[in-house]
Parts: C-alpha cells; sequence; structure tokens
C-alpha cells in the first residue's frame, strides 16, 4: 500500500492550518477547511503537474477553500482583522514578562496589518505569519525574488512606524 | 549602498532570508554601528512577536487519507493480497489447531454484537495476534472480518510500542435495513498511526479506510480516528467520520456514516494488549 502522497501532504498540515486561520480567523472553521484541503489535493493529485512545488499547490487549494468557506458564511468578515485569539501554545522563553511584550507587540502589528498595501500586506504575511521561505512566496505570488524582500521590507518599515513609540518606549525599559 | 538598501538587507537579516557571507558581514557592521545596531533589534523584535503564530498547530488532528480512486484501486489489489495472506497464515494456523470452531477460517470467532468485550475475547485476541506475529514476525497492525486477514510488517521504531486491539463495529441504523453488521477486529501499535483499507462488502461502498491512532492512558485508550467509505463507480468518498475518542472495553459510539440511502452506526471498543508472562 502506498500512503505516500498523504504523508507528503501531511507534513504541509501545519503549515496549510496557519494559511486557514490566517483567512478565516476562526480554529473551528481553520481545521475544517484544512480538513477539506487534504481531501481536494488528493482528489486532484493526478492532476498535480510538478510545475510548482507541492508547498505553492496546496496553498492554492487551501486558499480556495478559506474562501469558500468564508463565502459560506456571509455574516462573517473578512479575514484577520477579526482575529483576537493569541495562540494557545505561545509561550515565551523568558517568561511571562516576555511573553505579555511579544502578545502585545503582536498585537499591535496585527491590528496594523489592515493599513498596509495589500501587496504589502500578503508578502508580510506569507513569509512572517505563514511561514514561507522568500523563495516560496515569491513562487505562491509569481513575483521575483528581490520583489517579495522588498515588500515584507516596506511592510515591517510601515508596522515598525506604527509602532514606534511602543518600540521605543519597551526599549527605554 | 544606500541606507534604504542597507535597512531592506537588515530586514531579510533577521528572517534568516541572507547568505552566510553577506549576513556575517553586515552584523559586523551593526556591532559598529548603534543606529544600525538598533534598526535590526526592532527587525528582531518584529519577527520575534510573530513566532508563536508560526509555531501553532491545529488544535485538532487533521485526518490525510488517500484518495478515492486510489484507495478503490488499492481495495481491489489488497483483497487479493489479503486473501493470500490469509491463506498461507490460514494453513500454518490450521497446523496450530486455531481454526474458530465451526467458522471454517482461522483465527477469531468475531461477535455480532458486543456491548463489552470480555476476558475471553481480549485473550482470544491477544493468542491470534500472538500467533500471527509468530509466524510473520512483529507486524504494525494486524485486521481481520470474517473472510479475510490483513496484515503490515513492522518497521524499526514501531516493534517496542504495545500493541492495541481495536474492535469496529458498522451496523445499519435502522433495524433491518439494506446489509448486515460487520464487525472488525484490528491491532495496531501504540503512538504509531496505522492507515488499514478493509475489505468491505457494505451495499453501495467499494472500499472502508480506517486510520487508528492509539494512545494508552490509564487502562483505556485514547483514540484519534477517522474512517472514510469510498462509493462505487468511482463515486469518490462517500462519508468520512473523524475525531479523537477516550474508549475502554465497552462499545463506544463514534456516530454515523451516511451512505447513499442509509445511515451506518459505528461502534468501537479498545483495550492495551498485555505482553504474555513468562
Amino acid at each position: 500500500m502506498n500512503d505516500r502522497p498523504a504523508h507528503e501532504i501531511a507534513v504541509h498540515v501545519p503549515r496549510m492550518y496557519r494559511v486557514a486561520l490566517r483567512v478565516v480567523a476562526e480554529a473551528d472553521t481553520a481545521h475544517d477547511v484544512v480538513q477539506e484541503a487534504c481531501v481536494r489535493a488528493l482528489q486532484k493529485l493526478d492532476s498535480f503537474q510538478g510545475r510548482s512545488s507541492l508547498a505553492t499547490w496546496l496553498h492554492r487549494i487551501t486558499v480556495n477553500c478559506a474562501n469558500d468557506a468564508l463565502r459560506s458564511d456571509a455574516r462573517r468578515r473578512q479575514g484577520h482583522g477579526q482575529l483576537q485569539a493569541w495562540p494557545v501554545s505561545a509561550v515565551a522563553e523568558n517568561g511571562p514578562a516576555d511573553a505579555a511584550e511579544q502578545r502585545e507587540l503582536f498585537g499591535l502589528a496585527w491590528r496594523a496589518l489592515d493599513g498596509l498595501p495589500p501587496e504589502c500586506r500578503l508578502a508580510f504575511s506569507l513569509t512572517q505569519l505563514d511561514g514561507y521561505s522568500y523563495d516560496e512566496a515569491a513562487e505562491i505570488e509569481g513575483q521575483p525574488r528581490g520583489t517579495i524582500a522588498s515588500r515584507v521590507y516596506r511592510a515591517k518599515k510601515l508596522l515598525l512606524e506604527q509602532m514606534g513609540p511602543h518600540m521605543h518606549r519597551r526599549a527605554e525599559q | 549602498m544606500t541606507h534604504e538598501e542597507q535597512d531592506m538587507l537588515l530586514s531579510q537579516l533577521a528572517d534568516g532570508e541572507l547568505a552566510g557571507a553577506e549576513a556575517n558581514a553586515l552584523l559586523l557592521a551593526a556591532l559598529d554601528d548603534p543606529e544600525l545596531r538598533q534598526k535590526l533589534k526592532e527587525m528582531l523584535r518584529l519577527r520575534q512577536a510573530t513566532a508563536a503564530w508560526r509555531d501553532q498547530q491545529p488544535s485538532r488532528p487533521v485526518m490525510v487519507l488517500t484518495a478515492p480512486r486510489a484507495a478503490r484501486r488499492r481495495w481491489f489489489g489488497w483483497r487479493l493480497g489479503g486473501y493470500a495472506v490469509a491463506a498461507c497464515l490460514g494453513g500454518l494456523l490450521v497446523i496450530a489447531g486455531f481454526w474458530a470452531a465451526g467458522a471454517g477460517r482461522p483465527g477469531l470467532v468475531l461477535p455480532s454484537t458486543v456491548a463489552r468485550v470480555t476476558p475471553e475475547q481480549m485473550q482470544q485476541v491477544a493468542r491470534v495476534f500472538a500467533l500471527h506475529e509468530s509466524v510473520a514476525g512483529p507486524l504494525a497492525w494486524y485486521a481481520a472480518d470474517d473472510d479475510n486477514i490483513r496484515v503490515a510488517s513492522a518497521e524499526g521504531s514501531e516493534t517496542g510500542n504495545r500493541p492495541v486491539a481495536v474492535l469496529l463495529r458498522l451496523e445499519p441504523a435502522a433495524a433491518g435495513g439494506p446489509g448486515a453488521a460487520r464487525t472488525y477486529v484490528i491491532v495496531c501499535r501504540e503512538r504509531q498511526s496505522a492507515t488499514i483499507d478493509l475489505p468491505d462488502d457494505l451495499p453501495g461502498a467499494a472500499g472502508l479506510r480506517v486510520y487508528l491512532a492509539p494512545k494508552a492512558l490509564d487502562g483505556r485508550i485514547d483514540m484519534q480516528y477517522a474512517i472514510a467509505v469510498a462509493g462505487q463507480n468511482g463515486g469518490g468518498v462517500t462519508a468520512t467520520l473523524s475525531g479523537q475518542r477516550r474508549v475502554g472495553l465497552t462499545e463506544t459510539s463514534l456516530g454515523q456514516l451516511a451512505l447513499s440511502d442509509r445511515l451506518l452506526n459505528v461502534q468501537l471498543a479498545a483495550w492495551p494488549i498485555r505482553e504474555p508472562a513468562n
């Protein structure tokens, strides 16, 4: 029995979950989205030509499934702006104070994301939240790596400008 | 190099996206330049702030089951393979005197209804599994129904994990409904997932695929499971059931599978198999 395709897809499940959670902003729905994306991926495995990487292909399927889930619930507003829950597993290595600071910084960055130009927001989300490398993000976006690096930098610059007072206050402490 | 270009490199450095030599040069420059050092620090803090998000895992297990078409193909080949294995092992088991009384097949008398697994049934499953292992070597899992036996050899790390017995029963939800109840005896390994295509003759279904990942806890089994039924004529997965449940010797309902014209109740009991005493 050859379960290799299923195993190969299973390796990408955590990242697919993060992508789904970022889009649908709800853990249970994100889980359902990933489950559905896995079923679709396995059903379409024959059509995967290998022109893109498996990660990129799964990302597209996950995003499509997440958008379907959003469409199926018209009451749900778009994406990440609503997400309030800090990851349950988030425990900072240097104790509660560090965890609190990271949580505060993440909250600031999360809220500020909405104000970024769309292309910068997407590049930032792919590389800083979903965990894709610049090369993978470039493949997903169909852009050169340098363009992704530039967009990520611009996103960070804008975020840091908005978070500036907080960052400086922390630095002085 | 402009400040903008240098800041963009700092951004890549914080993300671990800069090649070794370039990263070293930039780090050296940052050590000697307070302004550059401060910028790098801010980039790293921003990166660190999103680390917990990047480490997130699904709150519940996601079951990745093989594609329906492939499952159907496998099921066919598998059935023949199952017969072959059963025939080989069956011959040896007959010699060993392990015919189940009146059933004309090796191994177990599969109960049609089980409210609670009895000590005798537990002992019987343990003996049959031990016998199969003595013939075929260490097994990753063993699965049997009334007509078939299917086994998979263990690979390395699996052999040390305690075997866990599972009794899986599917029966029509409506009394007297089409199709008969099916009972499967499965033995898999603790802390190892097993994906098993079960030979199946449910009307309207082509195959049954079961994923099990058991963990023993205080004499009970914390079981992650997924059950998928493939439809006939390449109809894809017609019904799935997945979740996580703590189960024991008493049959626990996992829910229902909805096939085209009926519902099937799915029930499961499980227990750790004790190592034979010396």
